[in-house]
């Protein structure tokens, strides 16, 4: 870490990730944009996709030149999800966290659902990650360590109709991630998922008040989480205080489903 | 170009010698396995050679742990980097 001869609490935390590189999918929007916010606050440098850019991009590729990598890229081709982390490499020169975060929820009986948008789901939300992980670790493991949090959902622990593809691949994530972490354990890499229950973002933002109100209900803590109570669960799993936690899956639901 | 075996035969020579090994005289009929090479220790070999060479043949079906000669390794990545250079 660099030396600082500014103490207050805030530039601390600004030093917590200097010269660390993290690699964010999904980071235009939603959880992944606050990732990439309060990573670059506490200094990384951060690198993130999305299929189109947002404001959010445009601005922090201005705002942040040095720090900031975002590229177009699709998880319906997982293999550019390599060519991705060969930019970032060149780039950045090193990886020390990648957050599998990008994903998309389909809400259709299985009855209905067309045999593409089913293979297309479980390519963007499993397969993809898979081959973004296999390419980031090749490096993590060169450099001698690193983190990676995959972004499940509560979904893939309890039964909701409606959404037994989407859970599929999120529960295959959590499978993923215990394997991953025997595998990459003595690697000096560790593996962890965060599993969230509702939280506010473009995914949410159609859900029926009635729904909402009654998930609120059943909420043990009273409330819908925001992006960033699932943040500070991601964070910590990728700081050095949770340097001995591996192979975990982390539930970040307000209680939900205890 | 770059010469694929060249750094092949010497990335492997590190991987036995890493293992408590002598360093191995190498033809491109030595065999693989019989060198002692392990699973992990063909994942190093491919992570390595994609570093140093920029090219990784193996994201097709076939894996680098199905090659049993080091001259299978040698046409594999020679082949990767003239369809590599095809390419720019
Ligand atoms: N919101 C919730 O209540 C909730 C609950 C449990 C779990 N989760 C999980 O949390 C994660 C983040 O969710 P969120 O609500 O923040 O999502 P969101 O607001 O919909 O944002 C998704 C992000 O992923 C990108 N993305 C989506 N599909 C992509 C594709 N095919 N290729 C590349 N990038 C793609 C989006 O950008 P583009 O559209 O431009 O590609 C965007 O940046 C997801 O894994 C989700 O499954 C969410």
């Amino acid at each position: 870490m660099t030396e600082n001869p500014d103490t207050s609490g805030t530039t601390a935390e600004k030093t917590a990730g200097e010269g660390r590189v993290a690699v964010v999918s999904g980071g235009s929007r939603g959880l992944g944009r606050v990732l990439v916010e309060r990573l670059l606050a506490d200094g990384w440098h951060v690198a993130t996709f999305s299929r189109s850019a947002s404001d959010f991009v445009t601005e922090a590729m201005a705002a942040h030149p040095g720090s900031f990598h975002w590229e177009a890229v699709d998880l319906g081709e997982p293999e550019t999800a390599r060519t991705f982390v060969r930019n970032v490499h060149r780039v950045f020169g090193r990886l020390d966290l990648l957050v599998n975060n990008a994903g998309i929820v389909r809400e259709e009986l299985l009855f209905t659902m067309p045999p593409k948008a089913i293979e297309s789901l479980i390519t963007a939300n499993l397969v993809a990650p898979i081959m973004l992980t296999q390419a980031c670790a090749r490096v993590m493991t060169r450099q001698g360590g690193g983190a990676i949090v995959n972004i499940s959902s509560i979904n893939a622990v309890r039964g909701y109709r409606g959404v037994s593809v989407y859970a599929a691949a999120k529960a295959g994530l959590d499978g993923f991630t215990r394997s991953l972490a025997r595998e990459l354990g003595g690697h000096g890499i560790r593996v962890n998922s965060v599993v969230p229950g509702y939280f506010d973002s473009a995914m949410t933002a159609e859900m029926p008040a009635a729904s909402r109100a009654r998930i609120e209900r059943r909420t043990p803590l009273g409330r819908l989480a925001a992006a960033d109570d699932v943040a500070d669960a991601v964070l910590y799993l990728s700081s050095p205080r949770a340097e001995f936690v591996t192979g975990q899956s982390m539930v970040i639901d307000g209680g939900l489903t205890c | 170009m770059l010469n694929a075996r060249e750094s092949i035969e010497a990335e492997i020579v590190r991987l036995v010698q890493g293992a408590g090994g002598d360093a191995p005289a190498l033809s491109l009929t030595t065999d693989l396995v019989g060198l002692g090479l392990t699973s992990l220790m063909f994942a190093e070999l491919l992570i390595g050679m994609e570093m140093e060479l920029g090219v990784d043949p193996f994201q097709g079906e076939t894996s680098i742990v199905e090659m049993r000669t080091v001259g299978d390794l040698v046409t594999a990545y020679d082949d990767a980097l003239a369809a590599a250079s095809a390419r720019a």
